[in-house]
């Protein structure tokens, strides 16, 4: 109802009459006035013991058995399949779909994992569901017209009066990203430059860049990539690291540096002096574009995000195919023979081995675990394996019982950033909860970790983790340990490709993509960074005939 | 103010101007009682000062602090109570410093006993300023009329000249007490100079301390009282400094400790005094004062009438929450023939209800509030029910509660009329209810023909958003019909009407009504300059627009 006058003279009376009781004792406490100390009552953390802290997922012991070789186990099941896809991701569960509509009813999806969804599975915490690893979709582009298709199928988008219209519902709310530099929060995850500095400059030169490699040609940065039409610019692009191009470009301000690294660390698991110059332009090339402040953006683009991230789409894609989908399966070999092929798989439930023998069958896992399993793999499998290097990473979950208390500036957003943070950021699994009040609510850190940390990140304790965690979020948020019930960790030991130099471009990945064999490949692997358009599209293109 | 007072007086004993008044008395009487001996030489002056000065010129520092006190606390207070500061301040001190000049002139006339009589000041200052500020609130409170009435003012300004006079003959007695036990060592140039510096000191550390520390922290009517304790600490000092010169020793203990204990039985009572006088002096009582899992509920009654506050809003005013519901409810109401269901999304004072259920054909009002608190507040409390005419406990009325927005997802059935009453937009938490997908929502529950009515603000202070609200009702394919009306506790308000058939103005009115009339319907419909139409984007849950609108156009008038 109204907003009646906020203060009045009688209102200022009573507050003076009545002081706070925060003051009583510090008055009583000063004395016979000989003494005026101007006291600040800080709050002290309450002590207690730290919140509770485990690991999610299943074990990785499942998928290193692989790695240790040793004889096969002998089947004790036998089953059959028209169309059988090995890994139930995105891609694998895209290429089943495509299957079903193409009316190949008959087809199993083998997942290693206890539900499908691979990186875009979610969980809860404390009632409240919170992803553990990919948690937004951007509004699809035009070259991603199977994601498009989809997306029309469930009702994310409709088309009216010919304009393409998303389900508000879905979008991001508002306010949806803000960066904490120069001790508050500021509006957007681009560091703010004034105007006349070099950083506005370079902001400047940096988009002109952008725009001039957009434009070269037409559809030079789709997505999916392998859309785009490639030329020997672009293969020039691909054979630097994306940091050389900056420096020869002269762009070597810190704030546009420290964000095109939060970008890439963000989006393919390594920073500007790992990724390929290629990567790095078409992170904004293939979207929409780079905008210095100032710049008419028009209205910025949207994104799809859930409470549970992208596990809800995953959740509509695998619904349809319930009952096709055998979780707690992990294949141990894949022979292709005359005309079938054979796929040895293990029960996790049962502890039994399976062998399943299939018409046809999609590889819809990372290419190094298929090249492990595929008896005597192609050589552009084998070459693609060694080829790619995979980004470890952590997905900390953690409930807080209240807000947090903020510091100045932005409102509490979607996305949280800390400007110089090696971390990256956390988001607000309630955010797009439609509740008129603020409270409990999950916030998920992400930490995209160098390769080299891969082994202590498998061999350390959780309780270390969650400390480096909140040690973390308490340069921002100091009371954090105090508001935190409790965590849980999620690690990925290889969560996605790098985008190295060289990767791109390479014969390996296109000939697998190609692969129209009784063993086809669909993963974002082929595509050497880990988006789910590219998983979806893969998946789709598999299951073509 | 009273430090230039003060200065004044320094440079003007020289020139006798009135401060000379506050001090005068006390020196001049000093020759009549004990002759002052010659200054001893200049190499006899000793270098130390004891213990005994020490503190005694400690206490002229406290005593001298306690002093200003009062009066900053009674001038304080008499502008608060009464308004008009600038001649509350001056009269109170004038009367003040008056007192004082009385209460000097009077030291001369105690000859004997002068610590006894010391002590027993001290005493008596401290209870009677201790309490000031306590025995002030409450007697504003309890007096016929308020501070109004003369009886107030008489009690005010009887206490300031009290405690004036009291404090007036303090310094000279200590100046007194000084100059004979220490006279071997100090000239009266001197002890003069010693205890006006400590005298000043002790009022610059307080003038400083009041408006910033003090009353911020503790309050008025605690600083009272915590300074009363500070006078009865000094006469708890010169009773021990003095025990050997003190005639009946006990009964002063005893008078000392009775002083404390009731200056403390005050500070402990301070909160519920002021709590107390807090409902008395606002004329009203606030006969609720509650926190619910949302938020804070505090309703306030007077003669005056009823008045509900959310989180600090005011909601309504019983005195003419009439224009307000009656504008809300009966132009979509009236022109819509017959409706039969009708839904009221937030709203829980049940004060819509009251109005809807004017209609006969209403068969079933949904209520849907989100704090379980307020509807059983307004349905039990009988200065509450009678305000909503027992509404909500209507067989008709089906109370709902929860989120709006998801319990639109799986609302039953479809409404004739929905009457969305949310509070304003202040955040982005109730600015999703403000959005093209909530309204979606409500759409989808919307009958052939039905109409929805939202609160939209005041379309004159917050113009820009009072339009952002129509175009987000038009982005969703809604026709809207936006008025006013004028509720004098919250100024001109808006409301719009949006739905798929035009809405055309009633013919007939329920009857009873206070505020509308079918002829009266149509200047609601006009918008003057001042709040006609400005170009406003739809608010959407990605972007949320109106909140940032909705800040910068109250933070103008609020600021």
């Amino acid at each position: 109802m109204g907003q009646g006058p906020a203060l009045n003279r009688r209102a200022l009376v009573a507050a003076a009459a009545l002081g706070t009781r925060l003051g009583a004792g510090l008055g009583i406490g000063l004395g016979l006035g000989l003494g005026v100390g101007l006291g600040i009552t800080g709050c002290t953390p309450r002590e207690g013991p730290p919140a509770p802290v485990s690991w999610l997922g299943a074990s990785f012991a499942r998928g290193h058995r692989l790695r240790a070789g040793g004889t096969l186990p002998t089947p004790a099941v036998q089953r059959r399949a028209a169309v059988l896809v090995v890994g139930g991701g995105v891609a694998g569960l895209a290429a089943a779909r495509g299957f079903t509509r193409q009316g190949v009813d008959d087809v199993a999806v083998l997942e290693l994992e206890d539900s499908a969804g691979g990186n875009s599975r979610g969980t809860a915490l404390a009632g409240m569901h919170c992803p553990l690893g990919a948690h937004y979709l951007p509004l699809p582009s035009p070259a991603s017209h199977e994601v498009s298709d989809w997306l029309h199928e469930i009702g994310l988008l409709r088309q009216q009066l010919g304009r393409t219209v998303a389900d508000e519902r879905h979008l991001c709310h508002s306010p949806q990203e803000r960066l904490f530099i120069d001790g508050a929060w500021a509006d957007g995850l681009l560091p703010p430059a004034n105007p006349a500095s070099t950083t506005a400059a370079q902001y400047q030169r940096f988009a002109q860049a952008v725009r001039r490699e957009q434009e070269a040609a037409p559809q030079r940065f789709a997505l999916p990539a392998h859309r785009s039409r490639w030329d020997a610019g672009l293969a020039a692009l691909d054979a630097q690291i994306f940091a050389t191009w900056l420096s020869a470009q002269g762009l070597d301000d810190e704030r546009l540096r420290w964000y095109l690294d939060y970008c890439c660390r963000d989006d393919y698991g390594a920073g500007l002096d790992t990724v390929s110059a290629w990567a790095g332009i078409h992170y904004f090339a293939s979207r929409h574009g780079f905008h210095a402040p100032g710049e008419s953006t028009g209205e910025r683009e949207g994104v799809f995000t859930w409470p549970e991230g992208n596990a809800w789409l995953v959740q509509k894609l695998a619904a349809p195919l319930a009952g096709r989908i055998h979780t707690g399966r992990t294949v141990l070999r894949v022979a292709e023979q005359r005309q079938q092929v054979q796929v040895l798989a293990w029960n996790e439930t049962t502890q039994q081995a399976e062998l399943w023998t299939a018409g046809q069958v999609v590889m819809a896992t990372p290419l190094f675990v298929a090249a492990r399993v595929v008896d005597k793999p192609p050589d552009a499998l084998r070459q693609a394996a060694a080829l790619l290097q995979h980004a470890p990473w952590l997905v900390a979950n953690i409930h807080i019982d209240e807000p947090l208390l903020d510091r100045p500036g932005a409102p509490p957003s979607w996305d949280n950033v800390r400007y110089g943070s090696t971390a990256l950021g956390y988001v607000d699994a309630m955010h797009q909860s439609l509740r008129p009040f603020a409270g409990a609510t999950v916030l998920t850190a992400y930490w995209a970790l160098p390769v080299a940390e891969r082994a202590a990140l498998l061999a350390a304790e959780a309780p270390a983790w969650r400390d480096r965690v909140l040690a973390e979020m308490a340069l921002v948020h100091p009371d954090i340990h105090r508001r935190t019930q409790q965590m849980s960790l999620m690690r990925w030991g290889h969560a996605m490709p790098i985008p190295r130099p060289g990767v791109q471009g390479h014969r390996a990945l296109k000939a697998l993509r190609a692969a129209r064999g009784r063993v086809r490949f669909a993963h974002a692997d082929l595509a050497g960074c880990s988006v789910f358009e590219e998983a979806f599209t893969a998946g789709c293109e598999a299951a073509l005939r | 103010m009273r430090r230039i007072v003060r200065s004044a007086c320094r440079a003007g004993c020289r020139r006798g101007d009135r401060a000379r008044l506050r001090y005068a008395p006390a020196v001049s009487s000093l020759p009549v009682e004990t002759p002052a001996p010659p200054p001893p030489p200049a190499s006899a002056a000793p270098s130390r000062i004891s213990i005994g000065e020490l503190a005694l010129l400690v206490s002229v520092f406290v005593v001298a602090a306690c002093g200003l006190v009062y009066e900053l606390a009674a001038g304080a207070l008499a502008s608060y109570l009464l308004g008009d500061s600038v001649l509350q301040f001056s009269t109170v001190i004038g009367c003040y410093l008056f007192a004082m000049g009385i209460g000097s002139w009077l030291s001369r006339f105690l000859d004997r006993q002068l610590v006894a009589h010391f002590l027993r000041i001290e005493l008596l200052v401290g209870l009677l300023g201790g309490l000031m500020p306590a025995l002030l609130f409450a007697a504003h409170s309890s007096l016929p009329h308020g501070g109004a009435g003369p009886p107030f003012r008489v009690l005010l300004y009887g206490m300031v000249g009290l405690i004036g006079l009291l404090v007036g003959l303090e310094i000279p007695l200590v100046m007194r007490i000084l100059k004979r036990h220490f006279s071997q060592r100090w000239a009266l140039r001197e002890l003069v100079s010693e205890v006006l510096t400590f005298d000043y000191l002790g009022a610059l550390v307080v003038a400083v301390a009041f408006p910033l520390l003090f009353v911020p922290h503790l309050g008025l009517v605690r600083t009272g009282v915590f300074f009363g304790l500070l006078n009865a600490a000094v006469a708890v000092w010169a009773l021990f400094i003095f025990r050997g010169d003190l005639r009946r020793w006990g009964a002063h203990a005893l008078a000392c400790a009775g002083v404390v204990v009731v200056l403390c039985a005050a500070m402990l009572g301070a909160d519920r005094l002021t709590t107390w006088a807090e409902d008395r002096f606002y004329g009203e009582d606030i006969i609720l004062r509650e926190s619910s899992d949302y938020q804070r509920v505090v309703v306030t009654a007077s003669s005056a009438g009823v008045r509900l506050f959310l989180n600090g809003n005011l909601q309504f005013h019983s005195r003419d929450e009439y224009r307000y519901h009656e504008g809300l409810v009966h132009p979509a109401m009236a022109a819509h023939g017959a409706p039969k269901r009708v839904l009221v999304l937030g709203g829980g004072d049940g004060l819509a209800v009251r109005e809807l259920l004017r209609y006969p054909s209403v068969e079933q009002v949904t209520l849907v509030e989100l704090d379980p608190h307020m509807t059983r507040l307004f349905s039990t409390n009988p200065l509450l029910t009678a305000l909503n005419h027992g509404s909500l406990t209507d067989p008709r009325v089906k109370l709902v509660h929860a989120d709006a927005f998801t319990w639109l997802e799986s609302a039953p059935g479809s409404f004739d009329v929905v009457i969305i009453d949310f509070p304003d937009p202040t955040n982005f938490n109730l600015g999703k209810l403000y959005t093209t997908s909530f309204y979606q929502r409500v759409d989808q529950v919307l009958a052939a023909g039905g109409w929805m009515v939202v609160q939209t603000t005041s379309p004159l202070v917050a113009r820009k958003s009072f339009w952002t609200v129509s175009a987000t009702l038009e982005a969703v394919g809604l026709s809207t019909t936006p008025y006013h009306v004028m509720v004098p506790s919250f100024g001109e308000w808006g409301f719009i009407i949006a739905g798929h058939r035009p809405w055309q103005p009633p013919k007939s009115l329920p009857s009873g009504l206070r505020f509308l009339t079918v002829e009266g319907m149509a200047p609601l419909l006009q918008f003057p300059p001042d709040m006609a139409r400005v170009a406003a984007e739809p608010n959407r849950l990605s972007n949320q627009v109106l909140v940032t609108t909705f800040e910068d156009e109250w933070g103008k008038v609020l600021r």
